[in-house]
């Protein structure tokens, strides 16, 4: 691809135990260009996740190499934001300040970056926020917040490991529309885990499909639906067949022996 | 409040009704009369007993804040530190009281040093707990957003801890007060803790227990202040 802005090649991950080896990713190689929002879709265990914190540096493969806009990456790195399944925020302190810890982690000013951080937070509708503290608001308020600091510093991707897991379904379609609207403000590159097929079909330009432990892209799927996406767009029999593909594609991975026997290899 | 006074005017009633002697338990209402007409005498005794037990305490919070921090950044110190540390907690401190009189005299120091070495370790390993028992995903957050290993420590490893911190204070600040009052038993001319020998002595039971009350409301104070200090410093739990 020629203009990859992130670029996964043989990338496994092995992690020794008491009873051999565990794979926890196979062989795998992707390339995302900028401004695309791709979705890592797979079942629970299947080291998609694994692979996001390997992407944001703070977990080294076993095989294989990374690199972001060109760069191989070696460690966490200053062009990327990421957003957990927990919000994460410092619960001592406001949300303004939560949002700007990106910031004054790689000795930024705050003050130069404080409009930013309000105009994100007006983005999400949090501006009326800013100086509570995380225990004041919601799941969803707080994950909102998550996100505005995972672009507080301009990154050129933005890794999100299923954010929207922990709410309930209603709050959960709310924030895909929102990130959906972020998203078209800032065209940030996404790589987004996630177990839900729906929200992977919803959000995305490309799903990528995982088999279970040790995880490897068992298809690509383009999703071609035109943006911007309202919640309508489900009903739509184009996004019922890609839902369909995807969850053959999910089915007919078989759980291999490794899955089974808990890990050592024949 | 009510249990208390309940309790004072059951103790007032058995005292009278049993006809117990003033030596072996006197009425509350004669040890209040007490306080109030030896008040010159109880606060001339609260004093050194006042400072000496801060300073212990403030000595033991301070080093072992500072020791709990070293062991939880370097490996190496806590290799080091942790047997010998370990070894020391086994010892029953207040059986070195006339060792350390031996040591440093019968004047203050001996005292504020005992006070110090009793409420020590609790400090150290409290604050070190709490270090170390930062959310290890809050850690991660801050490693993903290039946060480095003293970053970490300063921005989400010490307010972490802040809460055993202060756990860690208010069971030092009690174990201080009893570090002073036992090397006052030991050997001492001034302090409530000396008040409390002479008065044995002498059979005085009601200004006894006087100065006891009044130890009593030292250290209810200072723990009252760490609490406030705690509310202050604290402020973000979620309520239960």
């Amino acid at each position: 691809m020629p203009s990859a802005v992130l670029s996964i090649q043989g990338i496994g991950k092995v992690y020794p135990s008491r009873r051999g080896d565990v794979e926890a990713l196979g062989d795998v190689s992707l390339a995302v260009a900028a401004g695309e929002f791709v979705s890592l879709l797979g079942p629970s265990g299947c080291g998609k996740s694994t692979l996001l914190h390997m992407v944001a540096g703070v977990l080294a493969p076993s095989v294989g190499r990374i690199a972001v806009g060109g760069g191989a990456v070696t460690g966490p790195r200053r062009d990327i934001g990421m957003v957990f399944q927990a919000p994460l925020l410092l619960p001592w302190r406001t949300i303004l300040s939560n949002v700007l810890f990106p910031v004054e982690v790689q000795r930024g000013r705050a003050a130069d970056h404080a409009k930013r951080a309000m105009d994100l937070l007006a983005t999400v509708g949090l501006e009326g926020f800013a100086h509570h503290l995380p225990r004041e608001l919601s799941g969803g308020m707080r994950q909102r917040a998550a996100i505005c600091r995972a672009l507080i510093h301009d990154p050129t991707i933005l890794l999100m490991d299923e954010p929207f897991g922990a709410l309930d379904a209603l709050t959960r379609d709310e924030m895909n529309l929102e990130l959906l609207r972020v998203w078209g403000e800032f065209r940030k590159t996404v790589l987004f885990v996630t177990h839900s097929i729906r929200e992977a079909v919803f959000l995305s330009d490309r799903v990528l499909v995982f088999s279970r432990r040790p995880g490897t892209i068992v298809k690509e799927l383009a999703v071609g639906l035109p943006r911007p996406r309202s919640l309508e767009i489900e009903e739509t029999p184009e996004f019922n067949r890609l839902c369909a593909e995807l969850r053959a594609a999910l089915r007919g991975s078989p759980p291999g022996p490794a899955a089974l026997w808990g890990g050592a290899r024949a | 409040m009510l249990t208390v006074l309940l309790v004072l005017g059951a103790w007032e009633g058995a005292v009278s009704a049993l006809g117990i002697r003033p030596i072996i338990l006197p009425r509350p209402s004669q040890i209040l009369w007490d306080v109030v007409a030896r008040r010159g005498l109880l606060l001339q005794h609260l004093w050194p007993t006042l400072w000496q037990c801060l300073a212990g305490f403030l000595l033991a919070a301070g080093g072992g804040m500072a020791l709990g921090m070293l062991i939880t950044l370097s490996a190496s110190a806590r290799r080091a530190i942790y047997p010998h540390m370990v070894a020391f907690q086994m010892i029953p401190k207040v059986a070195v009281a006339p060792l350390f009189i031996l040591w440093w005299g019968v004047g203050g120091t001996s005292r504020v040093m005992l006070a110090f070495f009793i409420s020590f370790f609790p400090m150290v390993v409290n604050t070190a707990a709490g270090l170390a028992g930062a959310d290890p995903d809050m850690v991660r957050m801050a490693r993903a957003f290039t946060a480095t290993r003293g970053q970490i420590f300063r921005k989400v490893q010490l307010p972490s801890a802040l809460p055993f911190i202060f756990s860690g204070l208010k069971i030092s600040s009690t174990l201080a007060v009893i570090g002073i009052v036992v090397a006052e038993f030991v050997s001492a001319q001034e302090g409530l803790g000396y008040l409390m020998i002479f008065s044995q002595g002498l059979m005085d039971t009601t200004t006894m227990l006087a100065a006891i009350l009044v130890l009593s409301l030292l250290g209810l104070v200072l723990y009252g202040a760490i609490c406030l200090l705690e509310r202050l410093c604290v402020y973000w739990q979620e309520p239960a």
